[in-house]
């Protein structure tokens, strides 16, 4: 018995422990089958923007035949009366675009830019808004009603706007893009810190561990934070498919850093012009968004579910 | 003769880690104008008696065999409407939580009025004509409650029309909130749940209760979040009205001590069995099984000297993988073989009193 | 060892658009104790008696509004932060709700070992870690439950690991706020005999809270009855269960149920419902409610006493036997 109490046993109790109920919470969340089907679609694209180079050499991008733009593969679908049919012997599966080149493969090509600023932009926002956050829902007072005023001075602004702005004032490029979009999305994550630190704070546990001589800093950082987080990972992964939107939607607006960017909505944007000679041009690369933000909205609500009642268990 | 038969209930709960054999072939009978009170610790599956007889088990949960019957009728087999018929005007329930369980946004008199507009038979025994005494009106809830004849219509109108007016509906609860005693009941009508005390809101669900005639009350835990003082109160109350109403009261909770104050009869439940059942004098003076024993002897009694409690050896099974045999073996003092191997069977020692074990 | 002196708290109530103090719940409103050492100071109350805000005062988990309370000597209510971290070495706290009090996110051996290592009661980590396995095999749980979550425990086992927890940092003075109010009877007992044993064996005062009259019995050397913010009687224990001199405490006796039915049943039940702290009435606050209130019991009423050991907060000495009420003789006029 007593041999068992030795260091390296009770250090690995506690990784054991963790792990099991990590173990639990996936079984939970496979048990749904919608959840189910987002985690598979993520796990996806997250494969498929690791290896989209490979699959398109980023090359293609840059391969402009203007004699073959706007044109679809086969005439078995037939889009509308002045979609133009692509010569033959091209094995285009879905369409040109404006510049000639293989839709698919712009589409394969876009989906690791969107995706990586998505999660550019949902980290930093957490990150930030985690720290500010619980800074304010702790400290209260003063510092609290001032993060407060900004958040709602940056509420106040109609997202697009907010961006637009900015890339006009700083350029277009992707990264002054990316900051406009962080900018629009950061006061959510300070708010919903905030929020939830405001609850634990007030909860026995916390008080609990005041009697005990447990520090703020400490308290803040290694309970209350593990215990508040949820709702901000579920946060996170909706906001994916958001930010994807709001991004293109500024592409759509015209403030692409370049006409020829695979990107979602800057391919869309291209067939907002010819809606009626080459439809396929909004429509594949908006299903596509529509695919990528609805897996991500899936694997969060299975993480709102799953997350919620096992507490309290 | 009696207006309640549970036989051979065994429910059934999936969970992630397994099945949970919340009730193990569960008896017991409920028998008219009396309290009967079902004794038990936590997970011993009182509750979920109660939720199985209201019909209210959550998804989860299945039975697995068993019956109940209630006047006649078998509760398991019919369907859900006419459970819920049952459940709207024959079984009443209050549960622990008033907070809860009332709608914090809608005030105690459209509340009672929701419950009273759910029965119309208590339609004829409102004096319309009725500023003169409150003695006349007490006498008509009492009237109603116990089933006797309604008053003659002797110099008052009383129409019978499909919806009550409003004046009407107000004297009947403020009468019903009288009959429970809270004092003031006409500006408490008027009063959301959140501005009453905890005793007052239990009242009025219990006035809720009886506004529909019930013929059996469910009372889950009433008094456990109410202060000592407040709870001496309700549980005078409860004696009190089961002389003035003509409904069966099924009571549960933790604290044996309630159930010597309040009931006739005692149902001892652990782990999913009833142990025993016997009138609550008989209990008391001679508590046959072993974990009523224990039980009684781990109570701190105010009378008694100062003496250290003897608590029960081990804790609560998990049902998951509950004992074999009696569930109560490992934690029997006086456990046998026999107890171990083979699940014992209900036998009556004589004078009412009922005992689930081998010993007997 | 503990001596408070005229404690109140007060919590202010903020109204209108600019959040003025309109007026102030007396959640404490002026009570004095002593606790000796090695005792258990039973503090009996309904709720809105103050008897959690005043425990929690103590330990200023709340901050007492003014009055002082003496422990050891020192007066801690003008303790600098420092010393009032060293001071939570020496009085811990058990909380009413286990479900509540325990950091849902961390294992019991991490929840068992963080306050040792704030406190540098041992030297190290691994140290830390022997002793949570000494500790949780004092209250009757096993090694492999260091490495659970609270939420895979029952109330009773939390309770445990919550004493644990406070035993971690070796205090001397344990504040037990309502332990085994949310526990079945027969975990109930075992979690109070299970402080009682650690009372013995670790030399600890305990102040004992609970509403419930037949636990604090068991449990207390001393009792205190509170209402509405003020102690109404002390005694001991014995001397106040069997000689109730304050209404309130008879009443508050009176109502406990009994486990056996052919008790008979005292018919004086106290009515009306326990009064909140935000509107106290004048005088005795317990006037309103008693049957033995006269004009003068809407004056200010002292606290004296017969003896010292036995002290009582109202005008009256009553006979409940024959519900007579004669004058009390020796007042003590307020200093």
């Amino acid at each position: 018995m007593g041999k068992k109490t030795d260091q390296a046993y009770l250090t690995r109790g506690e990784t054991q422990a963790r792990i099991a109920e990590l173990k639990y919470a996936l079984h939970l969340m496979r048990q749904n089958r919608l959840v189910l089907s987002g985690s598979i679609l993520v796990i996806f694209f997250i494969i498929l923007s690791a290896t989209a180079t490979t699959i398109v050499s980023p090359d293609q991008a840059f391969d402009l035949n203007f004699s073959q733009s706007y044109c679809w593969p086969s005439s078995i679908i037939s889009w509308t009366a002045l979609a133009a049919t692509c010569p033959q012997g091209s094995n285009f599966l879905l369409g040109t675009d404006g510049f000639g080149r293989d839709l698919l493969k712009m589409i394969i090509l876009a989906i690791p830019l969107d995706i990586s600023i998505a999660l550019t932009v949902v980290t930093v926002a957490t990150a930030f808004g985690v720290t500010v956050g619980s800074v304010a829902g702790w400290v209260g007072g003063k510092f609290d009603e001032i993060i407060l005023r900004i958040t709602d001075i940056f509420f106040a602004f109609p997202s697009l706007v907010l961006a637009l702005v900015f890339a006009a004032l700083f350029g277009r490029t992707i990264q002054n893009l990316t900051i406009a979009v962080l900018l629009v999305w950061w006061p959510i994550y300070v708010r919903l810190m905030r929020g939830q630190v405001l609850v634990e704070r007030e909860k026995t546990y916390v008080e609990a561990l005041k009697s005990l001589g447990v520090k703020p800093a400490r308290l803040v950082l290694l309970h209350i934070m593990p215990n508040a987080i949820y709702p901000i990972l579920v946060q996170m992964t909706l906001d994916i498919g958001g930010v994807i939107l709001t991004f293109s939607a500024l592409m759509f607006l015209g403030f692409s850093p370049d006409p020829a960017l695979p990107e979602l909505g800057n391919l869309a944007a291209d067939g907002i012009g010819h809606v009626f000679t080459a439809p396929w041009l909004i429509v594949f690369p908006g299903v596509t968004i529509l695919v990528i933000a609805l897996a991500f909205n899936l694997v969060g609500d299975g993480l709102r579910d799953v997350l919620d009642p096992r507490l309290r268990r | 003769m009696c207006i309640l038969d549970v036989r051979d209930l065994t429910v059934n709960f999936r969970t992630y880690r397994g099945e949970v054999k919340a009730l193990d072939r569960v008896e017991l009978r409920l028998y008219p104008h009396e309290v009967l009170a079902l004794v038990g610790e936590s997970g011993c599956g009182k509750s979920v008696t109660a939720l199985t007889i209201l019909g209210l088990l959550p998804q989860n949960a299945y039975v697995l065999s068993g019956q109940i019957i209630f006047k006649d009728v078998s509760l398991l087999t019919i369907s859900s409407d006419q459970m819920r018929r049952i459940r709207a005007d024959d079984i009443a329930a209050v549960f622990q939580d008033p907070v809860t369980f009332l709608n914090p946004v809608l005030t105690i008199g459209v509340q009672l009025e929701e419950a009273l507009s759910l029965v119309q038979d208590w339609v004829p025994y409102v004096r319309v004509r009725d500023e003169s005494s409150s003695e006349a009106s007490s006498y008509n809830i009492k009237d109603y409650l116990l089933r006797r004849n309604p008053p003659r219509t002797e110099g008052s109108e009383i129409k019978a029309p499909k919806k009550m007016s409003e004046k009407v509906t107000r004297e009947f609860s403020k009468n019903i909130l009288k009959l429970v005693q809270l004092p003031d009941p006409e500006r408490i009508l008027t009063q959301y749940p959140h501005q009453l005390s905890g005793g007052m809101r239990q009242r009025c669900m219990i006035a809720m209760a009886l506004a529909r005639r019930p013929s059996i009350i469910i009372a889950d835990e009433i008094t456990t979040a109410l202060d000592v003082t407040v709870q001496a109160q309700i549980l005078r109350l409860l004696r009190e009205l089961r002389d003035t109403i003509d409904a069966s009261t099924l009571l549960i909770t933790h604290d044996l001590s309630i159930a010597a104050e309040a009931a006739d009869r005692i149902a001892v439940m652990y782990a999913g069995n009833v142990v025993e059942i016997a009138t609550t004098t008989e209990l008391f003076r001679n508590p046959l099984h072993p974990y009523t024993q224990l039980l009684m002897k781990c109570i701190p009694d105010v009378r008694r000297p100062v003496i250290r409690l003897e608590s029960i050896a081990g804790s609560v099974p998990d049902l998951i993988d509950p004992p074999s045999g009696c569930r109560f073996h490992p934690r029997c003092p006086f456990a046998t073989d026999a107890c171990r191997s083979t699940k014992p069977i209900i036998k009556d020692v004589g004078s009412d009193h009922l005992v689930h074990c081998h010993l007997f | 060892m503990l001596l408070v002196n005229d404690l109140k708290t007060w919590f202010p109530i903020k109204a209108g658009i600019f959040q003025r103090t309109v007026g102030f719940v007396k959640a404490v409103d002026g009570v004095s104790l002593t606790v000796r050492n090695g005792e258990t100071y039973g503090l009996v109350g309904e709720s809105g008696s103050g008897k959690t805000t005043l425990g929690k005062s103590i330990l200023r988990l709340i901050e007492p509004t003014a009055g002082s309370i003496f422990y050891a000597g020192t007066d801690i209510t003008k303790a600098t932060k420092r010393q009032q971290g060293e001071l939570r070495r020496h009085m811990q706290i058990i909380y009413q709700d286990p479900y509540a009090s325990l950091d849902p996110r961390q294992t019991v051996g991490s929840a068992l070992t963080e306050p040792m290592r704030i406190h540098r009661v041992v030297p190290s980590k691994a140290e830390a870690r022997k002793r949570a396995v000494e500790l949780l095999r004092r209250v009757g749980l096993n090694e492999e439950h260091m490495f659970r979550f609270p939420h895979e425990f029952s109330g009773g086992q939390r309770q445990r690991i919550a004493v644990a927890r406070a035993l971690a940092v070796d205090p001397d003075f344990l504040i037990l706020d309502e332990p085994t109010s949310f526990l079945d009877v027969s975990v109930q007992a075992q979690v109070l005999d299970l402080l009682k044993d650690l009372q013995k064996e670790l030399d600890l005062t305990y102040i004992f809270i609970s509403h419930n009259l037949s636990v604090v019995r068991y449990m207390s050397d001393r009792v205190g009855v509170m209402y509405l913010g003020q102690l109404v009687e002390e005694a001991q224990r014995d001397d106040l269960y069997m000689s109730p001199e304050h209404p309130y405490t008879y009443y508050l006796i009176a109502a406990i149920p009994v486990p056996d039915p052919e008790f008979k049943k005292v018919s004086h039940i106290l009515s009306g419902d326990v009064p909140s702290p935000v509107n106290i009435p004048p005088g005795c606050r317990f006037h309103p409610r008693c049957p033995y209130a006269t004009e003068k019991c809407k004056m200010e009423v002292p606290f004296h006493g017969e003896s010292s050991d036995h002290k009582v907060a109202c005008h009256y000495d009553i006979d409940f036997e024959t519900e007579t009420a004669t004058p009390r003789y020796d007042y003590l006029p307020q200093p």
